[in-house]
């Protein structure tokens, strides 16, 4: 296993009390496979993710460990984590035009980020390597571009620039925290395919981060759900869809409507209320509250991750299929 | 046929500078041409990517934005017609009490320094309908019960409530004035995925209850064909393709139209089996200047289908079938 | 409030500040309770007298005390001390009546030789006039010290008067609004102070002077706020709550104060504790030009005016100055609270520290 993480734990000292933002989540990933985090805003999913590359906030408080082909961030160095940032793992984000610096161009971007792993390089060794990452990415004639500012891109070309400086030093992970959210469906099109592509030709493994449970599971291995910082359900993309074990995953399939439904033929199914408060989960399943199938027991204590046929966090053994819907 | 709304060849260009000492004569394009008919009780969806205009066209109902060309014409119930080209400062104030307009993000649309109570009741305080404390009190808690919220909850402010709820009271706030026609502007693109279909089916419920009129604004082209009873797909601020949303769900011509939907990440829809680029009838998506006005085809640079007349014209909306129009000179061919 | 007693406790320099404006609008207050003397009582014979309260003698032992000195120069007003001549210092004796708040007869002061002493107590020392001046600026804190909220107070007003109409209407009446705006602030504010003075009437009562003067600064001081207003009122209009109250008919009046200014008052209220010094020293200055406040009133700037703070006056009679000493406190303490209530608004602020 490249990557194991084992009982992450993320707690936030806030004014209202500790906010417990991830409560526990244990995955595995190997070399080059595709997985892909869904969840809603407040999940946790984001927060797992920049603790793998210890991205947290002073008043966060991260517990738990992550082994990265043997080697924990959590009790590195600043030197030795500033190395592994870029070198191991590199992270991409929704909006593309913020991670730039708006006074350098893209030749210097690239310069400086060549200079941070390898102080040695000159401008023309940079510039060549810069070329080719940007080939890599698709960027149309990336020589005539490299003087350009990032105000003179448009938003799809922001993120391929972003992902060609996240390939800079070769990292075996690239975590991608809504990449696409931010851009137009068309772009959003482009964007995952390019991923598609590199994670074929490089081996890459890729974190896909997003909330949109149609749009991973067209391109992920695997697929992770997330709810109130917890995992509700792990499986392979191609059965999550089809043989549902949870509940919320259900309700996230359900509640948008297909290509072509009509609201004078097909109705659609909402989950009910909304998510719970993170500074007070309660102690039961998180999902209860909200759930069609919810039982007496669901409320007394959180359910253990049932490891049948995937993983799921739901007392009641199964797929679930969707009584009201048909 | 009974329109309540009617788009005639609107045209709006912004300046790009501005100030004492700007140049003038450059201008940004955000709408060119559009023309929309709107029935009374049905829904218009106006579908596109951002910067296409469908917000520009949606604000100018509301007298936001002037058009330089064209007018808008509202027919309101009582048989009263306000011509954009042709109103004063009261038609103006009236019409606005007709037609309401919900905005995307409910975080940012509602005040966060009053109350539920004050911001249902801000305006309809200052409008000629007001009926005193009392009474807009037993409609301002009939209008929560409406939405899914608690009588008590008037009392609050926004920053309490959850982005939902928020927009819940977003279209509260719309309603309670009792409005013939709303403008949904991405009412459900900042929502949580699900949130947005407990928003929908409130929307489809309060449409019902209301007799509304809806113009339904979205980048998404499955939740506008899910809620709208007709479709409108803009392109560079231009209507590329109308039809009615049953229509348009089984046969899309414009080859934009067609890149939205193969866009779309379906698993349900077996068609789809390899979803990305290679289905995509684009090569790369290259920027446009919206500075310099439309000589050809607005999609002409993107278009695998184009031949040279697409660059020299525009095309004009044509008949596909009975209500069902596409603006390509290559309708029916590709 | 509770933010506020929070950020309060960390910073001991806003603590002491805030209990020395407490101590000072207190003196200002009780004026003729705490004051000795009255502002105009004058002891000839002493002028220039040095301050003479001491806190240990054989004579009295260990406990307040007037030390008596004789003039041995009348030219030059020199002093020297009488060796054993010492009068006790009471509390809460019997001196000149008055009426506390204009309406509650006393006669008592908090401290004093009584009204018997034919030498009068000097804890400052006295002026030309041999006038106490210790009184005098307890009298003078009047005018200095309420000068700054009424004069932030008008100007605030026009700032956001202005500022909310510039900002909000945009065109034609912001570009006037701006210009004029402009006017005020690229003349030199001393010339366009002196230039505002001479045009009034130079015979004016006491309380005439004080509202020109009030009114003139107000009139420097509020084309800087009503810029930032004016930014920021552009920019919270583009909020979608403030399209929503458009559409919905509210007049622009009641969008523009009840709307939109609220959403700022964190900001104006450090405008405020921050402007206030500004005041304050804008009428010092002109009182020091001898264009302010004249006798018989008083002000802290018209205590240090040209005619009495000359090099040599200065040399030989150094407690002169200590008006000065009162304003610079005054102006630090109001700075030092200013930056307090921006770190409490300062939404990041807590992220920080």
């Amino acid at each position: 296993m490249m990557l194991q993480i084992n009982n992450l734990k993320v707690d936030f000292s806030t004014p209202r009390g500790i906010l417990k933002a991830v409560r526990g989540i244990t995955f595995n990933l190997s070399e080059g496979e595709f997985l892909g985090i869904v969840g809603e805003s407040g999940s946790g999913k984001s927060v797992t993710a920049a603790s793998i590359m210890k991205l947290i906030p002073t008043n966060g408080l991260i517990k738990g460990e992550v082994l990265m082909n043997g080697k924990n961030p959590f009790t590195m160095s600043t030197q030795e984590l500033l190395s592994f940032r870029g070198s191991e793992i590199a992270m991409i984000f929704q909006e593309p035009g913020r991670s730039f610096d708006p006074i350098y161009n893209i030749r210097k971007t690239f310069f400086e980020t060549f200079k941070a792993h390898d102080p040695a390089i000159n401008e023309d060794e940079s510039e060549a390597r810069a070329i080719k990452l940007l080939q890599e990415v698709h960027l149309p004639h990336p020589e005539d571009r490299l003087g350009n500012f990032p105000h003179q891109f448009s938003g799809g070309q922001l993120q391929r620039i972003m992902i060609a400086l996240a390939l800079a030093s070769n990292p075996k992970l690239l975590i991608a925290d809504e990449p696409t959210t931010a851009l137009d469906v068309t772009i959003q099109a482009e964007i995952v395919e390019l991923l598609k592509e590199l994670k074929r030709k490089r081996k890459l493994a890729v974190i896909f981060i997003t909330h949109d449970i149609e749009l991973v599971s067209r391109l992920a291995d695997r697929i992770l759900v997330m709810y109130s910082g917890l995992v509700m359900e792990d499986n392979k993309a191609s059965t999550i869809l089809k043989k549902t074990h949870h509940p919320y995953t259900l309700g996230l399939i359900n509640s948008l409507p297909t290509f072509g439904n009509h609201y004078s033929t097909h109705k659609l199914v909402s989950i009910p209320g909304n998510i719970p408060d993170p500074v007070l989960p309660g102690k039961g399943c998180p999902f209860a509250p909200r759930c069609r199938m919810v039982k007496s027991e669901c409320s007394m204590e959180l359910p253990a991750l049932n490891r049948e046929d995937g993983a799921y966090r739901c007392i009641i053994k199964g797929p679930k299929v969707n009584t009201e819907n048909g | 046929m009974d329109n309540i709304l009617e788009f005639k060849n609107i045209e709006k260009h912004f300046n790009l500078e501005a100030g004492l000492f700007s140049s003038f004569g450059r201008f940004v394009y955000a709408v060119n041409d559009v023309s929309i008919s709107i029935q009374r009780g049905t829904t218009y969806g106006l579908v596109g990517e951002s910067g296409c205009g469908k917000t520009t066209t949606a604000r100018m109902a509301v007298g936001l934005y002037t058009p330089n060309k064209g007018n808008i014409v509202y027919y309101a119930q009582n048989g009263k017609i306000f011509d954009s080209g042709n109103m004063n400062k009261q038609d103006l104030n009236e019409l606005r009490g007709k037609i309401k307009y919900i905005f995307q993000d409910p975080s940012k649309s509602l005040n966060p320094r009053m109350n539920i109570f004050q911001i249902l009741t801000s305006g309809y305080h200052h409008s000629s309908l007001w009926p005193g404390k009392m009474k807009a009190r037993i409609e301002a808690e009939k209008i929560m019960l409406d939405v899914g919220l608690a009588t008590e909850d008037l009392l609050r402010r926004p920053a309490e409530f959850s982005g939902g709820q928020r927009q819940r009271i977003s279209i509260a706030r719309a309603l309670i004035m009792k409005p013939e026609f709303i403008i949904c502007d991405e009412v459900v693109s900042a929502l949580d995925v699900s949130i947005q279909s407990q928003i929908l089916n409130l929307l489809l419920g309060l449409r019902e209850k209301y007799k509304l009129s809806i113009l339904f604004i979205a980048h998404d082209l499955t939740v506008t064909t899910f809620f709208s009873d007709r479709i409108g797909v803009m392109y560079r601020g231009r209507i590329v393709e109308e039809g009615s949303a049953l229509e348009i769900a089984g046969n899309r011509v414009h080859p934009y139209t067609r890149l939205l939907y193969n866009s779309i990440p379906s698993w349900k829809d077996e068609k789809h089996e390899e979803y990305g680029m290679g289905d995509n009838e684009v090569s790369n998506s290259s920027e446009f200047d919206s500075g310099v006005a439309l000589k050809g085809c607005p999609f002409a640079h993107r278009c695998k289908f184009k031949i040279e007349i697409c660059t020299e014209q525009i095309p004009e909306l044509r008949s596909i079938s009975s209500g069902h129009f596409s603006a390509c000179f290559r309708n029916g061919e590709i | 409030m509770k933010n506020f007693l929070r950020a309060l406790r960390g910073r001991p320099i806003a603590t002491i500040s805030l209990a020395v404006l407490l101590i000072l609008y207190l003196g200002m207050a009780f004026a003729e309770f705490i004051a000795p003397y009255s502002p105009g009582t004058s002891f000839a014979d002493y002028s220039y007298h040095p301050p003479n309260v001491r806190f240990y003698s054989k004579e009295l032992g260990l406990r307040p005390q007037v030390q008596a000195h004789a003039v041995i120069n009348g030219i030059t007003w020199e002093y020297a001390r009488i060796q054993g001549d010492h009068t006790k210092i009471s509390f809460f004796v019997k001196g000149v009546p008055y009426k506390l708040f204009g309406f509650i007869p006393m006669e008592r002061h908090l401290f004093g030789v009584g009204q018997n002493s034919k030498y009068p107590l000097y804890i400052m020392g006295s002026d030309n006039l041999g006038r106490d001046l210790f009184s005098r600026i307890v009298y003078g804190s009047r005018i200095s010290l309420s000068i700054g909220f009424i004069g932030i107070f008008i100007s605030m007003t026009l700032a956001i008067l202005f500022g909310g109409l510039a900002g909000f209407y945009g065109g034609i009446p912001d570009w006037l609004i701006m210009r004029f705006s402009e006017f005020f602030i690229l003349i030199p504010g001393l010339y366009l102070i002196l230039f505002l003075r001479s045009i009034l009437s130079s015979t004016m009562d006491s309380g005439q002077s004080y509202m020109v003067i009030t009114v003139i600064l107000s009139f420097v001081g509020w084309p800087g706020t009503a810029r930032l207003i004016r930014g920021m009122v552009h920019s919270i209009k583009r909020e979608d709550f403030i399209q929503n109250a458009i559409l919905d008919g509210i007049p622009a009046v009641s969008i523009i104060y009840k709307q939109i200014i609220p959403q700022m008052s964190s900001i104006i209220v450090v405008s405020i504790a921050l402007g206030i010094p500004g005041f304050i020293l804008g009428e010092t200055a002109l009182s020091y030009l001898g264009l302010g406040i004249v006798d018989p009133a008083v002000s802290w700037g018209s205590l240090i005016n040209r005619d009495i703070s000359t090099i040599n006056n200065l040399k030989n009679y150094p407690w002169v100055l200590s008006p000065g000493l009162f304003l610079l406190i005054t102006t630090l303490a109001f700075n030092f609270i200013g930056d307090l209530l921006r770190d409490v608004f300062d939404p990041y602020y807590k992220d920080r520290r």
